[in-house]
């Protein structure tokens, strides 16, 4: 017999087979070949009306495709409709997806549908149950209101996690439907109890919806938050990187701000996290045991392919943490990584490198053994070849400076136009590491303007003026090449001209054998100059002229003014007398206002005026003001400031979660109509994740510690167990669908523990908490709650 | 609403293909496009006044969101000549409190992981025609991937227990292997029953792995088990002349011969200025139940410094023991770790470098011939030199060797100065085609395999756009007889600046070994569960290399 059935088994494998391979080329024929989609409007309603499942699937699949297309197919409203009670899934389906789109602009034709799709809620699928609630609540129309509230609070209490998970979705959307606000805190209420949920796929979803309502009301999360910490890591990516946004400013609201102790000549100095780090010598940190909970859980999280994640925990580390606590955590050199992720990922690498620009500020050290990423290849676009110009700029030091300046410089030649540009603009940052690299910068920069490279001529005269004016005294030689370049090369272009002859001017308190001379030439050819140069040269005059008459003022006697009158007067008056007739009014303006100026009464004035020492030109200015990406800049600082006075420790004392695992158990051996699967609410995660053993604080955070399952716990809660005999079997008596195994029985006992172990205050949560079977034996229990509560203190 | 209002799929010319509307009451595609190109080039004209006379046509802006209006903003994703869009809103629904800025990366990632659905679904090159053919699919996806504004359920493999996966054949599929393995069960069970012999099946039911799993969908089954991993290299290598000191002029008798044998005077040794290397591992899998894999990577000494992981990777278990992965896989197609190797950062000394930037050799002579205008370059390929290298470096044999470097390709490249280039010449080809694109560039494309161990040669030459007098020098096509002409670059502009291209840039992709070295040591099926127990699946490894950002300058 046993044999004839292998052989059979044998068989109906071959047969199995053999269906496969027909199947599989069969799916090959027909996907190759494009789906019938109807676009006649009566043949797609005639579809739609007809007896057939199969027809009705071809023509909503017409409709779908008219939707995605973006025509209007509002006409088939009723027709599509009516097949929402369709056997077939995939026809419900769809006519919940048009549904979706389309009720609002139909809400009588949809309130029809509003039973049938009640009814899922009723189904055995909990797949079916979890479309029912969305579906309805997908329904924008405020007339449901009502209905809505009365599914999610079905759907809450629901066994399986797929449909408490659509119930927080439902929340979300409840809430925006209700546009009175009328039933605000009941949905407020009821998140608190999907917080509570133990399926992570469930916190996930009610921390988007609490992200929705009430972003605000932060007084939700407080018994949450060591639990949320925890199970950071086993969250989707797009609520953990919600959770970890939502946390960064709780943390920044409610815990006190880290603080910073380092030695200050031989004494401890404690001081809170400050703002700027670069002065500070080696210190060490200490962490509220909250903040470093979870900072220690989001330690995993850089090393997760999930990209959103990687930049939240970046951008929480930013504000909650010291700068070195980025490289400790790995942070930034995952960071690097996603700069180097392929090319299909643009805008995940600028976003990255926006991110680094943020932390490169804090502190420069943290990227600097990462330089070479930073470096540019010729196929990046320009704002990503910007970006790494803008942290090279910050992560330049003594060891990286030769390497760093070698490339920009060969970027500054051979990249295109604004690449190079900003290569240029750069390098001076270079020159602030030390006064070697300044001179041999400046070299290389004047023999690139020499050379006269169109491209980035201004810029490097730019450069060149920012050095210079850092130290005029020591730069001499450099305005004289200056000057040089000036005379000799014609075809400097007019910007670049104007620069270097502004920069003379500049240059004439400190040394002024040359600019007298570079006057003469200059006004030689006043005529054919540009507006721009033209200007200058009457600056230049007046500055060269005023200095002529200082001098001669101070060896000669403040009276001696009107007997001055030398080259440089006269050179003087020339220009002006040119400039007086100039095309450009600017110039004419100016003309005249020296004319004035430079007079007897005013001459001192304009000596102040003239020879002020200018700012130098702020280096980093210079490239950092290009900021495309606006977007992360507003992420990274909307976060709320630190509080003054962080918030009582005892706020954070949690709370038991929900157990749902031990309701489905029931259903199971009670033969409920409730399709729950019995082990469906563990969450793999759990295994994964250490048991945390934390010393008590008090009795009630041992029993809350739900990983908590010490043999003395065990004693404890059977001796606890065997004080309220008399009121267990009680209950159990009531309670058609209470199992009769002990193991079982413990296990409902902890979970009357975790209700019951709570303030008197929460005891209307706990109620809820129950869900709707079992109210009967709450309120039993409510009575007792407060003998018990004595009980435990005895232990 | 939330913070997705619609998700667009659009052609390169931004004609929609599919729209998927959050909120019905959006403007229509058009109008987003439109008001999205108005809002680029005011933006764009806003930088180029910002920044002195920036050249607008180079300016290829990457904006993460392209700001609509107050609370619109418009993310764009390019893949496979696709536009996919995403429009997000920053105001908070029902009211004017501005929302606090949501991660900018959200868009991104999630039409990242919407190709993967896709892909997953339709098959790997996503065209349009296969979003056109499957609208229907698309719709209940997206419906199950976005929900109230906020992205849902994007695991391929749990939206395929909601969605069906491909058409309703593959469902019958489905069902009849349902039916059969049902009744394989009850005649088994019956035949234990029958022999009174312990059953073979799992204790556990299958229930328990149903949703157990986050990433892994439940209940699968497959007539064929395979298990393929694929580690995949990216060499991003830019390579740099040393000893730059300049060709010493030659009398023009010489020349001729130097042209030919082409060893020029003053050789120039690349060294790679910076080498890194993006690695991927990706896994197909295949197998029936839920296994456990473990996978033992050779790292050849390198420390992986921040390697990302799939979610199934338990990334402190690495850290303890890098190297040693053990996970349950997700079933199909995925990648189980991305990292990425800087030389410059590992304990590399830099004269090993090339020994890791793959199997290319690069001889670089430029400013060659009369002119300086012409510029050599041989390729040598490596036999076997990244095996031999490596076993005697890090002690490890490397059995894989690449026999063919395929898809080679090198783009010469002179954009910068391309208004002075009216061309370039291939003199000399020893291998495949060269031919000028226009613009400054010109590509020299090898046959789809190039034998290892061949050495091509190309000798190209810049022909300046404004001689007259070369053009004709050209035109003669004899190279030893313009000895007259004078330098182009010289009655340019008075200085001699030899024209050489700007940079090089190498592609190629090689099967059978990666630059780093690292391996696979073994892949095992550690244990099964829910049915697929003593399957022997089909294993493979392969090793891909390519190259990124490989250049020559």
């Amino acid at each position: 017999m046993a044999q004839l059935l292998a052989k059979f088994l044998a068989i109906l494998d071959t047969a199995r087979e053999f269906t496969f391979e027909a199947a599989t080329s069969a799916t090959a024929a027909v996907t190759a070949k494009v789906t019938d989609i109807y676009t006649n409007p009566q043949e797609i309603a005639r579809l739609l009306n007809s007896r057939t499942e199969r027809d009705k699937l071809t023509g909503l699949k017409s409709v779908v495709a008219l939707m995605a297309r973006g025509a209007d197919a509002e006409l088939y409203f009723a027709d599509v409709i009516k097949n929402v009670t369709s056997p077939q899934l995939q026809v419900r389906k769809l006519v919940y997806a048009y549904l979706l789109r389309y009720a609002k602009a139909q809400p009588d034709i949809a309130l029809l549908l509003i039973n049938s799709i009640q009814k899922s809620l009723n189904d055995r699928d909990p797949h079916l149950r979890a479309l029912g609630i969305r579906v309805l609540s997908g329904i924008r129309i405020s007339a449901i209101s009502a209905i809505v509230m009365l599914g999610i609070k079905k759907c809450v209490a629901d066994s399986s996690h797929i449909v408490r998970r659509a119930a927080a979705v439902a929340v979300g959307k409840a809430w925006e439907i209700d546009a009175q606000k009328l039933n605000e805190d009941a949905l407020v209420e009821t998140l608190k109890l999907l917080l509570a949920d133990n399926d992570m796929g469930v916190v996930g979803a009610s921390i988007v919806a609490f992200h929705k309502i009430c972003p605000e009301n932060y007084a939700l999360l407080h018994v949450h938050y060591r639990r949320l910490c925890r199970c950071l890591a086993d969250l989707e990516e797009w609520p953990q990187a919600l959770l970890i946004d939502i946390l960064t400013a709780y943390a920044r609201m409610f815990l006190p701000k880290p603080t910073i102790s380092y030695l200050q000549e031989g004494v401890k100095v404690t001081i809170a996290l400050p703002d700027d780090y670069t002065e500070l010598p080696s210190y060490e940190t200490a962490f509220d045991p909250d903040l470093q909970l979870f900072i220690t859980s989001m330690k995993g999280l850089v090393y997760s392919r999930a990209d959103v994640s990687v930049l939240a925990v970046a951008r929480a580390f930013i504000h909650l943490s010291p700068p070195y606590c980025l490289a400790q955590f790995q942070i930034a050199p995952a960071l690097v990584r996603l700069l180097t992720k392929g090319h299909n990922e643009r805008e995940i690498q600028c976003l990255a490198l926006e991110t680094i620009v943020v932390a490169v500020r804090a502190d420069p050290a943290l990227f600097a053994p990462y330089y070479k990423r930073f470096f540019v290849f010729p196929t990046e676009p320009l704002a990503v070849a910007l970006l790494k110009f803008n942290v090279l700029a910050h992560l330049v030091n003594v060891h990286n400076a030769r390497a760093i300046t070698a490339e920009l410089q060969y970027y500054a030649l051979h990249a295109t136009g604004p690449v190079a540009k900003a290569a240029v603009g750069c390098l001076s940052a270079v020159a602030r590491v030390s006064t070697d690299h300044s001179r041999r910068l400046l070299r290389w920069l004047l023999h690139q303007v020499h050379k006269n490279v169109p491209t980035i001529i201004s810029e490097c005269l730019s450069v060149i003026r920012y050095l210079v004016q850092q130290d005029v005294a020591h730069h001499s030689r450099a305005v004289t090449q200056l000057a040089g370049v000036l005379q000799h090369s014609v075809s400097v272009s007019e910007e670049a001209k104007a620069s270097i002859v502004w920069l003379l001017g500049e240059f004439v308190t400190v040394d002024d054998s040359i600019a007298p001379d570079v006057l003469r030439v200059l006004a030689k050819g006043y005529k054919t100059e540009e507006p721009q140069v033209r200007y200058q040269i009457l600056l230049l005059a007046a500055k060269v002229y005023c200095q002529d008459v200082n001098e001669y003022v101070s060896s000669h006697g403040t009276d001696s003014f009107s007997q001055h009158d030398g080259v440089i007067a006269k050179l003087f008056r020339h220009i002006l007398a040119l400039a007086r007739y100039d095309v450009s009014y600017d110039t004419r303006d100016r003309a005249r206002m020296f004319g004035v100026l430079l007079s007897q009464p005013h001459i001192q004035l304009a000596a102040l005026f003239l020879q002020a020492p200018k700012p130098v030109p702020l280096a980093e200015a210079k490239h950092a003001k290009v900021h495309i990406l606006s977007a992360l800049e507003m992420y990274y600082n909307s976060v709320p400031a630190w509080a003054k006075q962080p918030s009582d420790l005892t706020i954070r004392k949690e709370v038991g979660i929900k157990e749902h695992i031990h309701k489905s158990f029931q259903n199971v051996s009670g033969g409920s109509t409730r399709s729950g699967s019995p082990a469906s609410d563990v969450h793999f995660g759990n295994q994964s994740r250490s048991i945390q053993k934390k010393a008590p604080q008090s009795l009630d955070d041992f029993f809350a510690d739900d990983g908590a399952s010490s043999s003395v716990m065990q004693k404890l809660r059977y001796r606890i167990q065997e004080s309220l005999e008399e009121e267990s079997s009680n209950d159990e008596s009531e309670d058609e669908e209470e199992d009769e195994e002990e193991d079982e029985e413990s296990e409902e006992e902890d979970e009357n523990e975790d209700e019951d172990e709570k303030d008197e205050g929460d005891e209307e949560e706990g109620e809820e908490e129950e869900g709707e079977g079992d109210e009967e034996h709450e309120e039993e229990h409510e009575s007792e709650s407060e003998a018990e509560d004595a009980q435990l203190l005895k232990y | 609403m939330g913070l997705i209002e619609a998700v667009y799929i659009a052609d390169s010319v931004d004609t929609l293909i599919y729209e998927h509307l959050i909120n019905p009451q959006i403007p229509p595609f058009d109008a987003i496009i439109h008001k999205k190109t108005k809002v680029e080039k005011q933006s764009l004209a806003q930088f180029t006044k910002d920044s002195d006379d920036y050249d607008t046509e180079q300016c290829d802006l990457v904006r993460p969101a392209i700001p609509l209006d107050k609370n619109l903003a418009l993310s764009q994703h390019t893949y496979n000549g696709l536009h996919f869009y995403v429009l997000c809103s920053s105001q908070r629904p029902n009211s004017e409190v501005e929302r606090d800025c949501f991660n900018p990366a959200l868009p991104f990632v999630f039409i990242t992981r919407l190709i993967e659905v896709f892909e997953d679904y339709f098959g790997a090159p996503l065209v349009q025609s296969k979003i056109v053919s499957n609208y229907d699919t698309l719709t209940l996806l997206l419906n199950e991937m976005i929900e109230d504004g906020y992205p849902f359920v994007t695991n391929f493999n749990k939206l395929r227990e909601v969605v069906p996966f491909k058409n309703f054949l593959s469902n019958l599929l489905a069902q009849t292997a349902n039916f059969s393995s049902s009744a394989n069960k009850l005649i088994s069970s019956a035949t234990a029953n029958l022999t009174n012999s312990t059953p073979s099946f799992p204790s556990v039911p299958s229930a328990v792995q149903k949703d157990a799993i986050p990433w892994r969908r439940s209940n699968v089954k497959h007539t064929k088990n395979e298990l393929f991993v694929d580690l995949i290299e990216t060499l991003n290598v830019v390579l740099t002349p040393i000893n730059t000191s300049k060709v010493t002029p030659k009398p023009p008798g010489i020349i001729g011969s130097a042209f030919y044998s082409s060893s020029g005077s003053g050789s120039k040794k690349l060294v790679p200025t910076l080498a890194n290397i993006d690695g991927k591992i990706n896994l197909t899998c295949h197998l029936t139940g839920v296994p456990t894999l473990q996978l033992l990577l050779n790292l050849n000494n390198f420390d992986l410094p921040a390697p990302a992981f799939h979610q199934c990777i338990n990334v402190e278990r690495w850290q303890q023991n890098p190297g040693y992965l053990s996970f349950i896989p997700p079933d199909g197609k995925s990648t189980i770790m991305n990292y990425s190797i800087h030389l410059d950062e590992a304990p590399v000394p830099k004269k090993l470098w090339s020994k890791y930037t793959g199997v290319m050799d690069i001889d670089y002579q430029t400013g060659l011939g009369k002119d300086k205008n012409e510029f050599e370059l041989r390729l040598i390929s490596k036999v076997n030199a990244s095996s031999n290298m490596k076993s005697d470096l890090r002690g490890v044999p490397n059995k894989l060797n690449s026999k063919y470097v395929e898809n080679l390709k090198l783009e010469v490249n002179c954009e910068v100065f391309q208004e002075k280039v009216s061309t370039i010449k291939g003199i000399r080809v020893t291998h495949g085609d060269f031919q000028y694109k226009g613009n400054g560039r010109a590509e020299w494309v090898f046959h789809k395999n190039l034998l290892v161990g061949a050495t091509p040669i190309l000798r190209g030459k810049i022909v300046s756009s404004d001689g007259s007098n070369e053009e004709h020098y050209d035109d003669s096509g004899s190279e030893r007889n313009g000895f007259d002409i004078r330098s182009v670059t010289d009655s340019l502009s008075g200085v001699s600046e030899p024209l050489s291209p700007t940079y090089i840039r190498l592609q190629y992709s090689t099967i059978g070994s990666i630059p780093s070295g690292i391996k696979v040591e073994s892949l095992k099926i550690a244990s099964t569960l829910g049915g697929g127990e003593g399957i022997k699946p089909y294993k493979g490894v392969k090793y891909i290399t390519r190259t990124g950002d490989f250049f020559i300058r």
